[in-house]
């Protein structure tokens, strides 16, 4: 199980990548990680979902340095602030269309979409990664994908396609 | 025939292949007599392939050395591995990593082991206590005799708090540390326009000459010297100038390259 541990990195890594928009802020949003878990590794059970319990872990660092940054600005709600950030450094690295508008969603929705489309995660596993409820994690995860639809124009070549499909 | 009701979240297992069979069926009966919701749904399954492998095309490196550095540890400690000496080194490089020392060649060395532990302990206790304004030291300078005859007792040598006031330098007091090679102690000193020195010294076997070494941590300049019994570290927010003054003060030999 320690052997997919190099696995579970790069996935962190990646997911680092996603909620922070910079590959120095996610190297190190990592190495806070595995600080942290090297710190609780000893409540860490054999056997146990190290995948969950690492991105967990990486969940809460990203918040709490949020929560830092954040903390004179806004009220937060359970978890993440949903209201809408400005745009973020992702457009520093050269990707198109879906991450730039994924970067412009509220982090607990880019979260929720994230760690579902790159880990594969289950709900439950996801919602807990994330320390909410299912329903809060479905209502974030059904608004982001309608946000994002909405911000990469999916959703004005509909009629097209449906005078196509009836016809 | 009407459909049993269908939840939003529903559609999303459908994508998300979360749905048991049962309202896999129940949703397909759905999506048949509504191709607007199929057009969506593709659009949602579209964007999640995107994000991934968009994200898996990011050509990101396998992570530095620190990184690597860490993720052993953290194997190793779930292996159940003994405690290793280095595990610390790696949470002292932590440490540093989150003070901001991250981009800093002299971590090279560090991982490599050539840094004197009375270098890395004191610049650690450094950047941990010394902006501390209520409490930065255990004891304080108040408490010089005692300090002396524990430090003494502890490395085992005979420890002399240096006097630095002629230099401008005021004790703040002293604490005693747990090295890898043993105790190290951390006497705190206070320039006159405040800013702040950490001196270590511990009994531990330093390479290296009587000559002070110097070389920069982050902002931070710090020195090193083997001076009789004991080993020695400067390091604070000062010039090379007041390190080799300091040092010279407290009996090290100056480079040969300088002054």
């Amino acid at each position: 199980m320690i052997g997919d541990l190099p696995h579970h990195v790069a996935g962190l890594r990646r997911y680092a990548l996603a909620l922070t928009g910079s590959r120095y802020e996610a190297e190190d949003l990592v190495q806070e990680t595995l600080t942290r878990a090297l710190g609780a590794a000893h409540g860490f059970r054999n056997g146990g979902n190290l995948r969950g319990w690492l991105f967990s872990i990486m969940h809460n660092a990203f918040i709490s340095n949020v929560r830092k940054r954040r903390a004179a600005e806004q009220e937060l709600d359970d978890g993440l602030p949903e209201l809408a950030q400005p745009p973020h450094q992702l457009d520093r690295l050269e990707v198109r269309d879906v991450l730039a508008a994924l970067s412009r969603l509220p982090e607990a929705q880019r979260a929720a979409l994230v760690l579902i489309a790159l880990e594969d995660f289950s709900y439950a596993e996801a919602a807990r990664v994330q320390g909410i409820p299912i329903g809060t994690l479905m209502s974030r995860l059904a608004r982001g994908r309608e946000a994002l639809r909405r911000a990469m124009g999916e959703d004005r070549p509909l009629r097209l396609h449906l005078v196509g499909d009836k016809s | 025939m009407i459909a049993p009701e269908i939840q939003e979240e529903e559609l999303h297992a459908f994508v998300d292949g979360q749905l048991s069979k049962d309202r896999c069926t129940t949703v397909l009966a759905h999506l048949g007599q509504h191709p607007r919701e199929i057009v969506r749904l593709a659009a949602y399954a579209a964007q999640k392939e995107a994000i991934r492998r968009q994200l898996d095309a990011i050509d990101m490196p396998d992570g530095n050395e620190a990184t690597v550095a860490l993720q052993q540890a953290l194997a190793e400690r779930m292996q159940g591995r003994p405690y290793q000496r280095w595990l610390r080194r790696v949470a002292a490089i932590a440490v540093l990593l989150s003070a901001g020392w991250w981009a800093n060649s002299l971590y090279h060395q560090y991982l490599a082991d050539r840094l004197p532990g009375v270098l890395v302990e004191a610049a650690q206790a450094h950047e941990i206590f010394s902006k501390d304004r209520d409490r930065p030291v255990e004891l304080t300078a108040a408490a010089e005799a005692d300090m002396e005859t524990w430090f003494s007792s502890r490395l085992g040598k005979l420890v002399e708090i240096p006097s630095l006031h002629s230099l401008g330098l005021r004790l703040v007091g002293g604490r005693l540390l747990a090295g890898d090679d043993g105790p190290v102690v951390q006497l705190l000193y206070e320039h006159q326009d405040r800013h702040r020195l950490t001196l270590g010294l511990s009994a531990e076997l330093v390479d290296g000459g009587t000559e002070i070494e110097v070389v920069t941590l982050g902002g931070l300049r710090a020195g090193y010297w083997r001076g009789g019994d004991l080993a020695y570290a400067l390091v604070g927010p000062t010039t090379d100038q007041e390190l080799l003054v300091i040092a010279a003060r407290l009996g090290a030999g100056q480079p040969a390259s300088r002054l």
